[in-house]
């Protein structure tokens, strides 16, 4: 299936260590990694929670890289931009023109009014902000590798969150998979007919197959409520917990 | 365009979080007075939130070839009005940062503020004006698709302009760099999100008029049978 996330939740050594410690001890970590002022904390956690996941939960290594860099591309371009700074005043005292950071040179674009520098300052932060999102990002994975939504839905229970939000939260994770595999039929089905041989086509077939989803998911959700009536639904969806010995 | 996790100081994503908060719990106490009128508005709430999951999951056809993907935000706004979205935002925006790393824990109070509640009123406002206006459904629909777009990614950029200021050029420069950074992919996905609704609305209004009828305890978009 399309959630690889999901996939490892279920099946991972740590599936059935207490939902409530798992979350306390990711939560913990996050404020640590968030927190800190020195980058170092984030980047020992984040390397700490990539072994624990790996040989605790025996996660294999090459799925959790490949996750751990889903956010890649929007680190690399916000650490960048934070890194240069643009300003219209010309580069004085301040910015040195030896370079930064162990760099020869200190790079530098004139664009117009607007200069565009490296600065130590600026430097500086774009190297916390990597260290402290990519530690972050570790901790929440761990989180999210070794606990299945239905064990976090059960814990928001436990921490008094309205049902209704809860059993909307329990509707939406059952169908997204409903919907998932409704796609991928429909999908296929427009690709066989060429439904995306070319870019206008494509634009097409989306609206086509997002229109056509939803009217099924309205359909679907108006079955589901017909079904739970008939089964005396009155105004919770209420679901038995799995037994599992503590700790 | 989710803010990663980790990538918010601490004071600002709490911050963000507090801001969001209370739109979030009217949002909730809305959809239960509905829910408690229409107990099968639920079902049909549940199924919008995954549908929103699933169309921001799918892969656009795009000229830059980069992982552009719906937001499904305007079309949401306009179908369920923008206080139901606020709430299905916010789970599918904590579903995304669970089940796809998108996104995160910490740096969900701020998601949710651009792209749950900026995003869903500006294309809600802008879709209610088009209908005062008289503008054509097409018209209006791509106007509040593609501005509840932009004023997301805006708002984006201000959130990151604020917790990153320019150390020469302060808020303003900062707020120049990530708003330039970020129009190159968000411009285009704005104008072919603004498109695809267009589709979806027209498909919708003009095949399934009746069964979009049937469900108007919910639905907010005027379906001309």
């Amino acid at each position: 299936m399309m959630l690889a996330i999901d996939h490892w939740a279920w099946a991972n050594a740590w599936r059935d260590r207490s939902p409530a410690l798992k979350t306390g001890v990711t939560l913990a970590a996050l404020a640590m990694a968030v927190f800190s002022p020195w980058p170092a904390v984030p980047v020992m956690i984040g390397l700490a929670t990539a072994l624990a996941v790996t040989y605790g939960a025996k996660i294999p290594a090459k799925v959790f890289w490949r996750i751990w860099l889903v956010p890649a591309a929007f680190l690399l371009v916000g650490t960048v931009t934070v890194a240069f700074s643009l300003s219209t005043a010309v580069p004085d005292g301040s910015v040195p023109t030896e370079g930064v950071w162990g760099l020869p040179w200190a790079p530098s674009l004139q664009l117009g009014p607007l200069y565009l520098t490296v600065t130590p300052q600026g430097m500086e932060q774009a190297l916390t902000l990597l260290a402290r999102a990519m530690g972050a990002t570790a901790v929440s994975l761990a989180l999210m590798l070794t606990t299945p939504m239905v064990d976090v839905l059960m814990l928001l229970r436990s921490w008094r969150m309205p049902p209704l939000v809860l059993d909307l939260m329990l509707l939406v994770y059952r169908f997204i998979f409903v919907l998932f595999e409704t796609t991928e039929s429909m999908y296929r089905s427009q690709e066989a007919r060429l439904g995306y041989a070319s870019w206008r086509y494509g634009r097409r077939s989306v609206g086509i197959l997002a229109a056509n989803l939803l009217l099924r998911s309205f359909l679907r959700a108006q079955a589901l409520y017909v079904a739970l009536a008939a089964r005396g639904y009155h105004d919770e969806l209420r679901v038995l917990p799995r037994r599992r010995s503590a700790g | 365009m989710h803010i990663m996790e980790g990538f918010l100081p601490a004071t600002h994503a709490i911050a963000w979080t507090m801001v969001s908060a209370p739109f979030v719990v009217h949002g909730v106490r809305s959809i239960k007075k509905k829910v408690d009128e229409h107990p099968e508005a639920k079902m049909l709430l549940g199924v919008a939130g995954a549908f929103s999951f699933v169309i921001s999951a799918l892969k656009l056809p795009s000229v830059t070839g980069s992982s552009s993907h719906l937001t499904g935000t305007g079309l949401g706004a306009v179908l369920f009005g923008p206080t139901a979205m606020t709430v299905l935002g916010t789970i599918v925006l904590l579903f995304q940062a669970l089940l796809l790393a998108h996104g995160g824990l910490t740096t969900l109070g701020a998601n949710v503020f651009a792209m749950a509640i900026v995003g869903p009123f500006v294309a809600y406002g802008i879709y209610r004006l088009g209908q005062q206006r008289q503008w054509p459904l097409a018209l209006s629909v791509f106007m509040a698709a593609a501005l509840g777009d932009l004023a997301t990614y805006i708002t984006t950029s201000v959130q990151l302009a604020l917790a990153f200021p320019d150390p020469t050029s302060g808020i303003i420069g900062s707020l120049a760099k990530f708003a330039t950074v970020f129009a190159v992919t968000q411009v285009p996905l704005a104008i072919i999100e603004g498109l695809i609704t267009v589709v979806i609305v027209n498909v919708l209004t003009k095949y399934s008029a009746r069964e979009l009828a049937a469900l108007k305890v919910l639905l907010r978009l005027e379906v001309k049978a």
